[in-house]
């Protein structure tokens, strides 16, 4: 039998595992709402981030630890050095806080990026809540008001997500979302968590893992995340910068479990154009590190620099650094 | 046309095709989705190309090849050795329940492949692209569409130049 009549066969004998295309079309419909959401939201971030003086510091833990504050950054040197930690001028934090979770919920991602703040908890099986401050929504086909305590909101019931926002004495738009495979009882759960919300106090998003000795020439720290699956996300761009910042104009470390690329794989723009192919770069305190050209900048990667399994990942936007900036930044980091 | 239209006359083909290119239901769905949404943002200029329909399908197949989802799913292509090297069970061609054992072990071994030569087998043997448009679709020249292609059915065991070849791994 040929080569051609076997992988037919074999292609045809599992179209069954398709999905049923009217399954996807909630999804794409929930992704799209979503990602008119971010645009409009990464302006309004960036708006706060600015007021506040633009640049973050970072203290406090995710899981209740003691580990101290680390003192943030703010780098004004010449272009081509690095710079170490000057005094912090600010600390990102989140002022959200939740007066009621279901038994058993988890923290598990905390983060203050360009002065957007959002908490999310495991609170059941694949079962996320998100609070999370910000620009409001625009009103969709899901749409409905209803009262919070006696506050004016919208509550959204999509196919995947729940969604219910209302205003904050400061004027910023307050988010519950829960995202769930199954959403039964998310519109009670949702609505009894909003009626507990709190603002004001500073809950300090610090950095698990490890930490950075050195910052990208001319940036400054604007924003961490923490995560129990993805680590510790630090963001550095331009102190000054206003709007939404590209790609091509921050610098973000990644602590990830997942490997580098294999030397020669590719990578591609948008467009679908190769733009790039990962390749050997030098060694970082002994740890072979990873070199891949994208659209809008370099990543490097060192595998074990922390630890076996655990791979760093420094993207590095055109505008924002030079590799060496890249292999500097790299170099800097401790457990 | 509209992109929802657009989205409900494609989507059955695109989920299928990409069904075949990740061998995952889930992941499918996932690039699937994700392309979509991207390619509602940017439809304006989608809907002035030659074949709207190609062009979404490419940027199914390179959001599939992209780095950063491969590193996302790289634990769930494991084969025990042991199954490759698998003794033959009989003619899996004169037996319907073999070749369905056989159709099994070779989507198994297909999930194993590394990205671009399942790509390049799903574009050639589910979709019946030629080589020059396989190419076009990822961006490389025509030998190297062959030699993916040569690779994959190497370690598939899989001889395209031999009609009789029994096939798969036994």
């Amino acid at each position: 039998m040929s080569a051609e009549l076997i992988l037919t066969e074999t292609y045809a004998g599992h179209e069954y595992l398709a999905p049923p295309p009217h399954e996807m079309m909630p999804a794409i419909q929930d992704g799209i709402r979503t990602r008119r959401r971010r645009k409009a939201a990464v302006g309004a971030f960036a708006a706060v981030a600015l007021v506040a003086g633009g640049a973050v510091a970072v203290g406090g833990v995710l899981n209740g630890g003691g580990a101290a504050p680390t003192p943030g950054t703010r780098v004004g040197a010449p272009s081509g050095t690095a710079q170490k930690h000057p005094a912090a001028p600010a600390v990102p934090v989140v002022t959200l806080t939740a007066g009621w979770l279901p038994a058993g919920s988890r923290e598990v991602a905390r983060s203050s990026v360009y002065g957007h703040a959002s908490r999310s908890w495991l609170i059941a099986r694949d079962t996320y809540l998100t609070l999370s401050s910000g620009a409001a929504d625009k009103p969709d086909t899901f749409s409905r008001p209803i009262t919070v305590n006696g506050r004016r909101a919208t509550e959204s019931d999509g196919p995947k997500l729940y969604t219910l926002q209302f205003l904050l004495p400061s004027g910023a738009t307050a988010r519950v979302s829960i995202s769930a495979p199954d959403r039964t009882g998310a519109a009670q759960t949702g609505r009894r968590v909003a009626a507990s919300v709190r603002d004001g106090q500073r809950v300090p998003v610090a950095p698990v893992e490890y930490t950075i000795g050195t910052a990208p020439s001319g940036l400054a720290l604007r924003g961490i995340s923490i995560g129990a699956e993805r680590g510790t996300v630090y963001t550095y761009a331009p102190a000054a910068a206003t709007g939404p910042i590209p790609p091509t104009q921050q610098v973000q470390v990644t602590s990830t479990r997942m490997l580098p690329p294999h030397i020669g794989d590719a990578s591609y723009d948008s467009n679908g154009h190769l733009v790039g192919r990962a390749a050997a770069g030098r060694p970082v305190r002994g740890h072979q590190s990873v070199v891949m050209t994208w659209s809008g900048g370099t990543t490097l990667w060192v595998e074990g620099l922390l630890a076996p399994g655990r791979t760093i990942q420094i993207d590095g936007g055109t505008r924002a650094s030079t590799l060496e900036d890249l292999y500097r930044l790299a170099a800097s980091i401790r457990r | 046309v509209e992109f929802e239209e657009f989205a409900r006359r494609t989507l059955p083909g695109l989920v299928r095709y990409a069904v075949m290119l990740t061998g995952d239901r889930e992941l499918a769905q996932d690039v699937v989705q994700e392309v979509m949404v991207r390619a509602h943002a940017r439809w304006r200029r989608i809907q002035r190309t030659d074949r709207p329909e190609l062009y979404v399908k490419t940027m199914v197949t390179h959001e599939y090849l992209s780095w950063r989802r491969r590193w996302a799913v790289r634990s769930i292509t494991a084969v025990p050795d042991a199954d490759l090297d698998r003794p033959s069970a009989g003619d899996p061609a004169a037996d319907p329940a073999l070749r369905d054992a056989d159709r099994a072990d070779v989507w198994a071994q297909l999930r194993t492949l590394p990205r671009q030569q399942r790509a390049v087998l799903a574009l050639r043997y589910y979709e019946g692209l030629t080589d020059t448009e396989i190419a076009e679709v990822l961006d490389c020249r025509p030998a190297t569409v062959r030699s993916y292609a040569t690779r994959a059915l190497a370690t598939l065991r899989l001889d395209a130049t031999n009609p009789t070849n029994a096939g798969a791994n036994r």
